[in-house]
């Protein structure tokens, strides 16, 4: 299957969205939307959100193999989430009336199509990844569907386990079931956070 | 030694480890964030299973889903399922069930196939 080419650069579309990471999150529900939450990401929520997502694609008719592959790619969003985010600068939760120590992020479904879906999520990140993530996505998206069938056994197969249970075997899962480029970007918000945002079409 | 009985949960699967009858089963959906705690208990039973195990071990996988996390888990529990194959010339057999439909699931089975040597049974489910 030949990958598409998915928006890379958020910003260059949203261009004075760099101050305004919230409103990120308005533009990830824009559309026929499945499901969206922004806030805290916990156990529970993650659980209830499946649940709805679920349950709304099997009521809408969609078929079982879209299904799945949209529920499997949302297990590894929401779980890169719930492990992964930076709570959030205090100013920032401010500002959107939560509570100190939010552990915040933004995950949205919308339809596009007949069998056509896409996921965005938004989190927090520590500035010093981010070029280790933008450098670890980039080498996904040249890889073929077979190359990253091969680099998931390799992965699963050796030693490596990171200490949240991941193993780095995520994203690389997103991108195979997606079959098409990771979208993504990153916007600065001070000298130790950046914000990123992450577009996964199915 | 005690057999193992869990219920599934909306995250995580039934599992039923039973040391008389050497029948092993994980069935359900295995999506936990935190997947090793899970299965830290059953790769730890299987170590002590192996100091008593004879005859045959039956082993039934049937998952409807798992996470990527989940996955380097059941292939630490096919590792050990190996050892005793290996070890102590206990014959293992793992059955991988998947939906009709289903080839991202019979695929995940034929890569793990590809990487143990005990032998697998790809299973289809008519629905």
């Amino acid at each position: 299957m030949q990958k598409k080419n998915a928006i890379y650069f958020l910003t260059n579309f949203y261009p004075n969205m760099k101050a305004d990471i919230h409103s990120l999150y308005e533009k990830s529900k824009k559309g026929d939307l499945v499901a969206t939450h922004e806030g805290e990401i916990d156990s529970d929520l993650i659980t209830e959100y499946l649940s709805k997502v679920e349950s709304s694609l099997l009521q809408s008719g969609e078929l079982a193999k879209v299904i799945r592959k949209v529920y499997n790619i949302l297990v590894e969003a929401l779980q890169n989430l719930f492990h992964h985010l930076e709570i959030p600068p205090k100013d920032y939760l401010d500002k959107i009336c939560l509570p100190e120590n939010c552990r915040y992020a933004f995950c949205s479904l919308i339809k596009e199509g007949k069998g056509s879906y896409k996921i965005t999520s938004g989190n927090f990140v520590s500035t010093k990844y981010v070029q280790f993530l933008r450098d670890r996505i980039e080498q996904l998206n040249f890889l073929s569907v077979s190359e990253l069938k091969e680099l998931y056994k390799r992965v699963l197969n050796n030693d490596e386990f990171s200490s949240k249970g991941g193993g780095g075997l995520g994203f690389i899962e997103m991108a195979r079931i997606s079959g098409q480029k990771l979208g993504y970007d990153f916007i600065k918000y001070n000298e130790s956070y950046s914000f990123f945002v992450l577009e996964i079409h199915i | 030694m005690d057999s193992i009985n869990i219920e599934g949960t909306p995250k995580t699967p039934a599992v039923s480890f039973d040391a008389k009858t050497g029948q092993i089963e994980i069935k359900g959906r295995s999506i936990p964030e935190n997947s090793i705690e899970f299965y830290k208990p059953l790769v730890e039973w299987l170590d002590k299973y192996a100091d008593i195990a004879t005859g045959v071990v039956n082993v039934v996988i049937q998952l409807e889903y798992f996470n990527t996390s989940s996955s380097k888990c059941i292939l630490d529990v096919f590792k050990k399922l190996e050892n005793l194959h290996s070890k102590n010339k206990t014959e293992v057999v793992i059955n991988w069930y998947y939906e009709e439909d289903d080839e991202d699931m019979l695929e995940a089975g034929e890569d793990y196939q590809s990487i143990l040597k005990i032998p697998f049974k790809m299973v289809e489910i008519s629905e």
